[in-house]
Parts: C-alpha cells; structure tokens; sequence
C-alpha cells in the first residue's frame, strides 16, 4: 500500500487470500510446465525457464550498453559470497568457447584477504586460490587489506581501538576495500571492476547512505556503470537482480559460496546503520513484495551532481562547499593520506564530504587526545 | 560519568538535560536560548516572512504547532519581525481526538492571545473523518484525512487574506518524508519535500496557491517535547486513534532506532534529502486547475473531488489505488453528487466560518 504504482502490492494481497493451505501445483507461467520458484512479485517459473530469464537478464544488462571492448581486461571483484560466486560463475560461461554471443574481455580476479582482522577466518585464501586459480584458471590477484601500511597492526588498531561506533567501522572498511580494488585494477591495467552488488543490497544501500548523509552519491552508486575514478569504471550486473533469485540460480546449479564473515557478522540488528536498513528493507519486502525494486528504481532517476572535487576519503563528488569541507585536523589528514589517498602529496588540502566528516567524527586518531 | 556542566555557560548554572541534537548537557536557560536562536536564524537565513505579513499558524493542539504559535509570537516581539498572527485549526471530527485536542487550541487563544478560526471537515466536505473511516476502513484512512486537511487550510488562509500559512513540521517529519517518498516511489513529491517553503515559485501557476513554510524545519521533535516540558506549555499529547496501522509507522520506528545509534542521523538525512536532484527527462505531474472546484491539481479533477465522489457514491477505493477506469466512468457521467441538498465543497457559497474572537 501507499505505493506509486499499487497494482504489484494489490496482486500480492489478492493472492495471499485466495491460497489455501494445501500445497498446490503451480504451472510455469511462459511454458506450463511445473514451477519450482517464484520470481518477482507472484510468477511462477521452472527450473529451465528461470535460468533462462537470469541468464538473460545478466547479458543483456552487460551487452545494452556496450560496455566491454575487444580484448578489454577487467577486473573481477570476488568476496566469496552468494553474488560475488554467481558473477564468476556466469563470467566463466560467457567467457567459454561455446557460448553464445561469447564475451570479449580478459577477465582478472581480486580478492581482499581480511584475515588479518577477524581470526577466524583464516582458510578463505587458500579456498579462493583453489578456486581461481586451480578451477577456474582466471590470474588471481590477493591483497591484504593491511597492503602498504606501516605495520599489520595499524588498521586493526584504528577499527576496534580508536573507531567508536560499528557504522564508523563498517565505513571504513568498505572505503578501504575500494581504494584497494582500483589500486589492482589500475596496477593491471585493468579498465573496468565488476561488483556483484545485487538490487536487494542495493536498496539497504541506498537507505543507510541516506541516513548518514551520503545523497548526492546515491545517483552514482546505482549505475550501471560508474565512472566516479578516471582510470576505472565501475560495472554492476547484478543491479537489477534480487539476492533471492541469486540464492535460487546458486542452489539450482549447486554452486557453493564460502563462508564470508564480515564486521558486522553476528552482531545484532540494531548493531550499525546498514543493519538497521537492511533489516527494514526485508521486513518491508515481505509485506509489500516491491519494495526493493521501488526503491531501486526511484534512484535510478536522481542525477548525480557535477562538481568535479572529489572526496579523499570516499573517491565521490563533494557536496560541500569548499571551505566546510576543508579538514584542519592534523591527525585526521594523516589518517586520510595512510590509509586511503596514498598518490597525492601529503601537503595537499584535504577535503572530505558531509558524510565522510561525520564519519571522522566517530574516529579518534590519537588514542591520547579527549577533543573531536 | 558526563559532565554535569552546562557547555554553553560553562558553569554559571547546572546542566539539567541532555540536548538530543548535540548529546551535550545543557541548563535550561541556555537550552531555550540555543533552541529559539536556532529558529530564529532558520528564519532569517531562508527568508521565509516579510514585515507586515499576516501568517496563519496551523493550530492542532498538539505539541508542534503549539511551540510553533509560542516561538513565533516570542521572536515576532523579540526581533520585530513585524508580522500578524493568526491560529487556523482544522477539525476533522474525529471523536476522542479531535475534540479534545480544540479546547487545547482554544486555550491557546487565551493564553497566547492570537485569533482564532475553526474550520470543519463536516460543512467543508460532507463528510466527517469518523464517517470516513466507517466507510473506507482502518487502512486508507490518513489518505483522505491528509488530503482533506491540505485543502482545508488552503481555503482557510484563502478566507482570511493571509500572506503564508507556517505548519510545525519538525526534523523528524521531514526526514520520515524523505524516505517515505523513496520508499513509495514518489519522485515529484521528494524533489519538493525538503523546500523550507513551497508554492512560492511564481512560475507559469494559473492559481495562485498561498505559500506554506516549516519554521521548526531543523528542529528535532524531541528538543520540541523538552521545549514544550520545561516551558509548561499547554499541549494536548494523545496519538490519533486511526492512525496505528499507517504505513509511515514502519518508517519511524526505523527513525527514531537509527536517532539512538547516531543522534545526527535525522538531520543527516535531511541533508542527504536536499542533495538529491532528479533527472530533467523524468515525467513529472503538470500542475493546472481541477475542472470542479478550480483547486490547483495535477489531474483533471482534483484529489479531494475524487475522494468525495468515491464517498458519495459508495465506492469509497475511488481514490485510492486503480483510478483510470473510474475517472473514466466519471468523466462521462453527470455531474451526480453535487446537487442542492448536498454540503459538498464544490458548493462555494456554503463555506460557512465557525470565527472565535
């Protein structure tokens, strides 16, 4: 209820009605067949058919725009989960000789090895090379999420010692892990990074951005392709697939993801920011089925502001005015240079947008100093 | 254990409350200061009156529009503002609520000592919210209570002759509405939602709509409840019997767990709100005159003609969700609904004023 376009929720209620209890042989609803899935709203499919519709929608998302160039290499980002798997899983098939209408780049694959930060993580390297490297035969590229820092320590000191709030945490960590992917896909040449960032992660995105101030990137983080970095474009194949049709082409193909743990693993729904949303936009799915592609698609019409400053922090466009967004914390420069602008000269002005200044807020870079 | 110093005057008097905006511990005196300078800065920087205008304040009874007619009256004096105050309250006849929440307003009369006007759903509509929500059900019930109340003031101002209407929107309405608005789908109303003052723009409008600002735009609902506390302020604090079941609750209860982890977050998210910016080629609503009661509209007929059409007719949905096969029904058919005995609104000369002076 209460949507723009309330004919989606008006099915679903109708339907939630008239079902009885006992279970009931839907039909395939393009080739009659018996339906083992529902996709979207109430469309029941089977197997072959649903395969066929998620194959589709992934190439046809790739090849509308003409994004890959002949022999173009790029960069494949892999964290082990469910949509980073599938991504690989449907690269390998359209990369094969057989394929039809076979894509035509040379695929790379980067993993960030976060080991070094939770303990109990400690086979995810050798899983991924055994993967990569042994089955799938891509050339593998691991860096460490601690790579180029003073000492391993650092970075592990910053998030649980100095940096407040799990929000701030997570924050950071995912700024890190995208200055460290552009910095291997530039190191390879690579032009173009492929995420698996699904229309359901998405939207809890969209929402945590927002509440920490992160709007004018909303437009930006949505697209198919990104160009935010000169050097590197962003592609997201996945933005219009739900992580449940994901979870369902994975079980029906057997394909395994490994176990990601992340920092927030664990921790309960009200822990962070993105939690919280996340944790609405299921709620809300569940009740009002298009909610996710609601939100999807009212973001899909913002634009994203042209002010050609970025942040030194995020890699995004300021949406401050120059002198608000000039940092004169020492220590927080200091902080920015080590950990997530490494190229610039270290007397350069730093400057940081909204959401990157309330986030320093979070963080105190010398355990010794009581101010903000 | 926090200190227990007021940080804005360092010790000349103890801190008695923590400020929601900022987590820092204040006394009472620098709390009020700090909260009506805040308002007051609001006002100046966005511009939103000019001398010698006369605003209409929307009077509910409730916690908001009460600070907002106290703040107001106070900086008005203060800083010579120069303005004329008026309450407008709106009764929607709704037993238990309604009812109860006026005899507030009409005590703010006195003790404010501001005029006051009364207008009723009832001799504007024909319909009163009671026998609305009989007809309609549990569930999209705020809809015709919203858009009833919009129209509602609008025709009020119109009668008084006032320059602007100030509603008392606070921070954590505005933000509920900006992720209302991208929950819904509803790209029009969020590129508008975040203006400070609307139907200013004297663009190519036919109709000149009366502009409406929100004064307390930066003002954190729970800073007005303290405000409210501390100043004795009489307000009437009873949540509305309908509205339980409203989807916008599911959006506040995630406002006010996201206020717990990060107090900054509900004015963080009206910044992120105004950043937006929608794309030129996006198909947005036209606005032009409904054919009925030459309302503004973004339709042909307005959404307030529809609602009561629906109502009167006994299709009570005609609002509210599948519409082009009705107003296509509607479009053909005579004209039903407005005959002589009736007390639609489209019967101008039956706008009758209950005026309290």
């Amino acid at each position: 209820m209460c949507q723009v376009n309330e004919e989606d929720d008006e099915i679903f209620q109708a339907l939630k009605s008239t079902i009885n209890k006992t279970p009931t042989n839907r039909k395939c609803m393009s080739c009659g067949e018996d339906a083992c899935v529902i996709v979207r709203i109430a469309d029941p499919m089977c197997r072959k058919c649903f395969e066929e519709f998620f194959i589709h929608k992934f190439r046809s998302t790739l090849s509308k725009s003409n994004i890959f160039g002949r022999g173009e290499h790029v960069l494949i980002a892999y964290s082990g989960g469910p949509s980073s798997t599938a991504l690989l899983h449907l690269i390998a098939e359209g990369l094969s000789v057989n394929a039809r209408r076979r894509l035509q780049f040379q695929a790379h694959v980067a993993f960030i090895d976060e080991s070094s930060l939770y303990p109990d993580a400690i086979d995810m390297r050798e899983k991924v090379i055994d993967r990569i490297t042994n089955q799938l035969h891509y050339p593998l590229h691991i860096v460490s999420i601690d790579d180029n820092l003073d000492n391993d320590n650092t970075l592990k000191e910053l998030l649980f010692q100095q940096t407040k709030s799990l929000t701030a945490r997570e924050e950071l960590i995912r700024r890190r892990k995208l200055k460290l992917l552009f910095d291997i896909a530039i190191r390879e040449k690579c032009t173009k990074l492929i995420t698996g960032d699904n229309c359901t992660k998405l939207a809890a995105q969209i929402l945590s951005d927002m509440a920490q101030g992160k709007g004018a990137h909303v437009a930006i983080e949505c697209n198919l392709t990104d160009t935010t970095n000169d050097l590197v474009t962003i592609v997201r194949p996945f933005r219009e697939i739900m992580s449940k049709e994901i979870a369902m082409y994975n079980r029906l193909n057997s394909i395994e993801s490994l176990q990601n743990i992340d920092i927030s693993t664990m921790s309960g729904i009200q822990s962070s920011i993105f939690k919280l949303s996340e944790t609405l936009v299921n709620d809300l799915q569940r009740q009002f089925p298009s909610t996710v592609s609601t939100i999807f698609r009212t973001s899909d019409k913002l634009e994203k502001n042209l002010k050609s400053e970025r942040c030194d922090l995020c890699c995004y466009p300021l949406d401050l005015d120059e002198d608000q967004s000039l940092l004169s914390d020492q220590d927080r420069i200091k902080l920015i240079h080590q950990l997530f602008d490494t190229r610039s000269n270290s007397n350069d002005p730093v400057h940081v947008c909204y959401a990157c200044r309330r986030l320093l807020r979070d963080v105190q870079p010398n355990l010794q100093s009581n101010q903000e | 254990m926090p200190s227990t110093i007021c940080v804005s005057c360092r010790g000349e008097r103890s801190a008695a409350l923590v400020r929601p905006k900022t987590s820092e511990p204040y006394c009472k005196i620098c709390f009020f200061q700090a909260f009506e300078r805040e308002i007051h800065e609001t006002i100046v920087k966005e511009q939103l009156f000019k001398p010698g205008e006369t605003i209409a304040i929307a009077a509910s009874g409730g916690k908001d529009s009460t600070v907002l007619a106290y703040v107001l009256k106070l900086l008005n004096e203060r800083h010579s503002y120069g303005l004329n105050l008026v309450l407008l309250s709106i009764d929607e006849g709704i037993t238990g609520y309604r009812d109860d929440s006026l005899e507030t307003v009409k005590r703010n009369q006195q003790q404010y000592d501001l005029p006051l006007i009364i207008l009723t759903y009832k001799e504007l509509y024909g319909w009163s919210m009671d026998e609305i929500v009989k007809a309609v059900g549990r569930k999209n019930n705020c809809t015709f209570c919203g858009v009833f109340r919009r129209q509602a003031l609008d025709r009020g101002a119109m009668k008084l002759s006032v320059n602007k209407i100030a509603t008392g929107h606070n921070a954590d309405d505005i933000a509920e509405t900006i992720l209302m608005n991208i929950l819904r789908g509803d790209i029009a109303r969020l590129k508008r939602c975040t203006s400070i003052i609307t139907g200013d723009e004297s663009d190519d409008n036919e109709v000149s709509v009366i502009p409406r600002c929100k004064p307390l735009k930066y003002a954190y609902e729970k800073e007005i409840v303290l405000y409210a506390f501390y100043k004795r302020l009489d307000y009437f604090s009873t949540e509305c019997i309908y509205s339980p079941n409203a989807y916008r609750g599911n959006i506040r209860t995630y406002i006010k767990d996201l206020e717990r982890l990060r107090p900054s977050s509900i004015i963080d998210i009206i910044h992120s709100g105004e950043q937006l910016i929608v794309k030129p080629t996006t198909k947005l609503p036209v606005q032009r005159i409904c054919e009925r009661c030459s309302y503004c509209s973004s339709m042909p007929i307005c959404k307030a003609c529809l609602l009561i059409e629906g109502l009167n007719k006994g299709i009570p949905k005609l609002g509210i969700g599948k519409t082009e096969r009705y107003r296509k029904e509607m479009q053909q058919k005579q004209d039903q609904c407005c005959n002589d005995q009736s007390l639609c609104h489209c019967m101008k000369e039956k706008l009758t004023v209950t005026e309290q002076n």
